[in-house]
Order: structure tokens, then sequence, then C-alpha cells
């Protein structure tokens, strides 16, 4: 546990420097076709407008995905699920949100294949909110998912065993 | 250092994304996000929206305003680009065939302002003048070998080369000779066969090219492009090689010329840094930010902290605030006052909304 | 009329690929081969203690031209051994020796290696590697890592 938390910080602050970096994003209108603005992540049209992407890792379970481009990064995180309850909570937490991804702006509707969640940043939102606080949500968000995760996880647990209590004294 | 505070506007239009000043520098054209583009003018000790040009109808890319003809020129992503001239207490607006069939990008008067050069995402640049016998601009266009968009592009002081950016990862200066408007040009260091379209030299860079600049001379050639690089060419010396300063910042989106021997860049990292070349290297003086970090003393801070916990509920005293002028990226850089080959001031847009005014008077970087 | 009406294959062709103007990353310049950092020169170095040394010379010569994934693969895992040699007390004064080409050069190897080795383990030391490379050489060397188009 101890080596656990030790690795938390390094891998935020990594975190929050790729994305720093990343989000250097400006308006680029689309050449391929006209009068279209679209995020070149997404529209994968044109090679030279993607960057590589990159990913930071802490272990197998936790790492995040920035696949930068000229106009919009897609950033997807992989959240630790270490056993079949958490990942049913993930599961039913992320979807929850993803159905709800207009209220967040960023959020992407359907997480890539591998992550549990994909927020999708272009470069209208750096210009309407500031960048630094886009990525203080960011790992504000990745710090507190997995704390509600072993918090529903705990009270999951508690519920279960006060369930379980009130049925077994019947048979008393 | 110079102590006094830069000055700075907020002219409550948004995010920025370029501007332009007239001769006097008493007005200046400004584009928001949006399709409009709004002439401000200086009066009694504040800025007064004097116009507001929409003839656009996509965001504004690009504006220059000729200085000699009182002339602006703007381009959209709705692939068009109009001369404006100022007649009678109005702005009117003139269509360019620049003949798109993608975004314009950026737009530049020649020096002369006989002509201007238009970039676009359909990965060509229009060169434009005005033809007499049929009343209209027309373009030439300059296609090979250009394979991405257009971002940027910057005239010689002769009138002749053009200097292109793109996002092909190439810097390539051409002959934007035309020979309907043009005189013919005299050999220089860049070559001596000049016809229209010809190409003078490439070079290859480590990521999209965000600004192209000519040195007041014409001699050297510098670029900002997103691997966070300012790269030099002097053709003076050998217009094939390039020195190439990696730096630790974030990429510039902006650079300009302040003296032949000195620029300005300024980008993502929301701070104008200034940059000397000594000898053939480029090397990094200072940034021309100084945080205002110690400006906020205790006094304010108890009052910061809970206006924190109240805007961002947050229990533990966060400044959300950059320390730099700028709170977001610098879009552009422009000459103020001074000559070409001494500017005195500059100043800065960026996509925060403000436009700063930057002295360089008795700067110590500067002092050689 | 045209007989294979039925045919829509035609339809899904991606004609934008047949631009002769596109911009194909291929076909730029083919200069320093790249055939990887020699092995058993770090591993000798490595067991001989002279770490910085190991560092230094599995920089060398990255196999970025190369179409071999495997071959690209084995140079990562060469470096993500050589890095976790280091104590992490150690890691500082090696990066502050570092060239800012050989510290873009470590970055990728660095993003690459967490990429394909996952290990808790390894992961912590290339972590700390990452937050002192940033230290020495600011957010410009993350961003040539994104930017640059010789991959690992």
């Amino acid at each position: 546990m101890c080596s656990k938390s030790a690795t938390l910080q390094p891998y935020l602050e990594a975190v929050r420097h790729s994305l720093q970096a990343a989000l250097c994003l400006e308006q680029f209108s689309s050449q391929v076709v006209d009068r279209h603005n679209k995020p070149e992540v997404e529209v994968q049209t044109s090679k030279e407008l993607l960057l590589t992407p990159v990913v930071v890792a802490r272990n197998k379970h936790e790492r995040v995905l920035i696949e930068p481009s000229v106009n919009a990064v897609r950033v997807s995180i992989a959240i630790k699920q270490s056993d079949d309850i958490e990942r049913i909570l993930c599961h039913k937490f992320t979807r929850f949100m993803c159905q709800r991804a207009d209220n967040f702006f960023v959020l992407r509707r359907k997480p890539i294949a591998g992550y549990d969640i994909s927020f999708l940043i272009t470069a209208a939102h750096t210009e309407a909110m500031f960048k630094h606080k886009l990525v203080d949500f960011l790992l504000h968000f990745m710090q507190e998912i997995d704390k509600e995760i072993s918090e529903m996880k705990l009270s999951l647990n508690a519920r279960a065993r006060v369930s379980a209590e009130e049925f077994l004294k019947r048979f008393n | 250092m110079a102590s006094t505070p830069v000055q700075h506007w907020n002219l409550g239009i948004g995010p920025i994304t370029c501007h332009a000043w007239n001769k006097d520098r008493t007005q200046v054209a400004v584009s928001a996000a949006g399709n409009e583009i709004f002439i401000f003018e200086w009066k009694n000790g504040e800025w007064v929206n004097m116009f507001t040009l929409s003839e656009h109808d996509l965001p504004v890319t690009g504006l220059d305003w000729g200085a000699k003809t009182n002339r602006i020129v703007s381009c959209s992503q709705d692939k068009n680009a109009f001369v404006w001239t100022f007649d009678k207490g109005h702005w009117k607006p003139e269509l360019v065939l620049v003949r798109f069939d993608r975004a314009a990008t950026c737009v530049r008067w020649s020096p002369f302002e006989n002509k201007f050069a238009v970039g676009s995402g359909a990965k060509l640049v229009s060169v434009c003048y005005y033809e007499k016998e049929n009343n209209w601009w027309v373009a030439k266009q300059i296609k090979k070998p250009i394979r991405s968009t257009v971002n940027c592009i910057d005239w010689h002081p002769n009138n002749i080369l053009l200097a292109v950016g793109s996002c092909d990862f190439k810097t390539r200066v051409y002959s934007a000779y035309v020979k309907e408007v043009d005189e013919k040009p005299s050999p220089n260091p860049w070559g001596s066969k000049m016809p229209f379209g010809q190409l003078m030299t490439e070079h290859a860079v480590g990521g999209w090219v965000h600004r192209v600049a000519f040195s007041p001379s014409g001699c050297r050639l510098a670029y900002v492009s997103h691997d966070s690089t300012i790269s030099l060419v002097d053709a003076g010396n050998d217009n094939s090689v390039v020195h190439t300063l990696r730096t630790v910042h974030l990429p510039f989106t902006s650079v300009e010329w302040i003296t032949e021997n000195s620029l300005v860049a300024a980008g993502h990292d929301c701070s104008p840094i200034l940059f000397v070349v000594t000898g053939n290297d480029l090397k990094e003086v200072c940034k021309l930010d100084i945080p205002a970090s110690n400006k906020t003393s205790n006094i304010s801070s108890a009052l910061q902290m809970f206006k924190n916990i109240d805007r961002n509920a947050a229990s533990e005293k966060v400044d959300i605030h950059l320390k730099t002028l700028h709170q977001n990226r610098i879009t552009q850089i422009l000459p103020h006052s001074g000559a070409p080959s001494k500017v005195l001031k500059f100043t800065t847009c960026g996509t925060d909304g403000l436009i700063a005014l930057w002295d360089l008077k008795n700067h110590p970087g500067l002092s050689s | 009329m045209a007989k294979n009406m039925q045919n829509t294959a035609y339809r899904k062709i991606d004609v934008d690929a047949f631009d002769p103007e596109k911009y194909d990353e291929n076909e730029e310049g083919t200069e320093t081969p790249g055939l990887g950092p020699d092995e058993r020169a770090v591993v000798s170095m490595l067991n001989t203690n002279r770490n910085l040394e190991a560092l230094q010379a599995s920089l060398l010569s990255p196999p970025f031209k190369t179409k071999n994934q495997a071959m690209k693969d084995k140079s990562t895992q060469l470096v993500a051994k050589v890095l976790q040699a280091f104590k992490s007390s150690e890691i500082e004064a090696a990066v502050q020796r570092l060239s800012i080409e050989e510290g873009d050069i470590l970055m990728k190897y660095v993003f690459k290696a967490m990429e394909i080795l996952a290990d808790p383990a390894v992961c912590q030391s290339l972590l700390a590697w990452h937050s002192q490379l940033v230290a020495k050489f600011g957010l410009g060397c993350i961003i040539r890592v994104m930017t640059n188009r010789q991959r690992l």
C-alpha cells in the first residue's frame, strides 16, 4: 500500500505535464472538407495534423492515453479495477457520465477501446476556459474517481453485511 | 528591467485571433473568434468600437492594415478575402478572387502594398494584385510542392520574395514576382533567377510552422514551429544551413524581428521571450514578462482564499491566475513603434482577449 | 445503363488517398539508418557499474527508421533496463549530464517504455525519470516527443 501511494504523485505530475504540452491547440479548419472545422484527432484524415500519442502509466491498470492533434486532444483514462465489484462500479459510473456527456462539455460519449472513459478537448474549449484549469479538472477527476469507487465499494460491502445480518436474524 | 507595468487593454470581444494597426497607431482592427472585424479607435483614454465589418460569414483568420494606402485586407475560413477601403466615413469591402476551395489562413500586404499574399488550407498561396483594366483583384497561385495547410507567410522587404510556412513540416521561400505590377528584381542572397512561383529554398522543420519572418534587411529568415524550436536561416552566409534552437518552453505561435540581431517570440507560454543572434547562433536572453507574483502581497491573501472557496469550492488557497500578463495563448506579435530595424514597442494579442503594449526601451537584453 | 449497379464497393474507396498533393510521411529523408544501441556494450557497462556511460551509449543511434517494431521494442527494453539500474537519488545528477538532444531521445524511450512495460516497479522509476527530465528540459521536451515523426 505504501509503495502504491508513493507513485501516485509522480504519476499525476507526469500526466499534468503531458497534458500541458498536448493542450497547445489552435483553431484549424478542415483541409479535406471546405467550411468545416472538425477535431482532427477524431476524423484522422490528414496524418500530418496528428501527433504521436503518448501513454503515461502507473501500472497495468492505471494509465492515461493522450492523443494530440492540431486542434483537439483526446485523453483516455484507464481506472484501477482490482476486483469484480470495482469493475461493475466503474462501468456503471462511467456509463452514467457518458450518457450525460453534453453536460460535461469535454467528455466523449464513448471511451476508446481499452480505456474506461475518454475526454475530447478542442481548441474552442481551450479558448473558452483557462487551459491550466482544464488540466486541473482532469487531474481532479482522476483522483476523485478512484476515491469515489473505493467509497462506493465500502458502502456496498457495508450494506451487504447489514442486509445479510437482517436476513440471518430470522433464523435465530 | 522596465519597472513600469505593461500597458494592456481588454477589448471585451473574447478571444482575439489577430490584430492590425493603422499607420499612426490610433486605430486597431481586431478579429475575435467570430466572423466580424472590429475597428477600435483610441478616444479620451479608451478604445471605442467605431466600426464593425461583417462581410465574412465564418471566423476571420487574418488581417493586415496597409500603412501607406490605408487599406485593410482580411481573410477568413469562408474561403474569401476582402480589401477594405475607407471612403466617406465607411469601410467599403471589395471581394478578391483568391480562388480557394478551402479556408484562407493568413494574409499579408507586400511592403509596397501593390499586392498581397493569402495562405490557404487548400495547400496553396495566392498572390493577389489589382488589375486596372478589369477593376478587380486577381490572384496568381503558388502550389508546388506544398503538401498541407499553409500556416503563415511573410514578405521580403524587396517586395518579391515570399516566405511560406506550412503544416507539412517545411518552410519555403518563393519568388512572388508579378510582372504586371513589379519591376524586374535584382539578384539577392536568396538567388538570382526569380520567375513567379520559383522555389528559392526549402527547409525541413520538426513541427508545424506557426510563423515565418524575414529580418529587416531581408538577409535572415526566422521561423517558429510546434516542436518548441526557433530556427534561423542566414542567406548572407548560406541559405541551405538552418540553425535551430530547441527551447524548454511550450511552442511559439509568433516571432517578430525587433532589430537585425534580435527577435521576440511568444506563444503557448503566454510570455514574450527575447532571442539574440550571436555569430550564427540563436541565444535565448530572457522572458519579457515579469511575473506579478510579488505584486499580490499578503494583504489580499485572506480575501483571495475566501474568493476561492466561494468560486471554486476549493478549500485550500489556490491562485487561479497564471503569473504572466496574458492568461492564455498569445496569437500574434506586431511591431508598434520605431523603425523596422529598431522596434521600440510591440503589441501582442491573445486568446484571453487582451492586447498588450510592450516597451523595449532601456531593456538590458538589448544593450548590444 | 451500367451493368454493375449492384456493386457499390467503389463508393468505399478513399479517393483522398490518391491525391498526389497528399502529405506522405514515409517519403521524408532517410539519413541516419539507426540500427539501435549496441546491446552488448551497454550491458557490459551496466555490469561494471558505469551507469552513466551505459545510459549515454544506450541513447546512441535510436532505431527510428526501421519498420521492424520488435527491434524498436528491444531497444526500449534495453533503455528501460539501464534506467532501472539507477538509484532514485542518482537520477537527477544523471539528467544534468545529458544534452538537450539526448534528453529528447530519452523522453521518447520513457513514454514508449510506459506504454509497453506496464510493471509497477518499472513505472515507478520511469515516472521519476520523467519528472527529472521535465525539470531539466521543460515541457518543450514532451512537445518534441509528440511532434517528432521519428517514432519508437
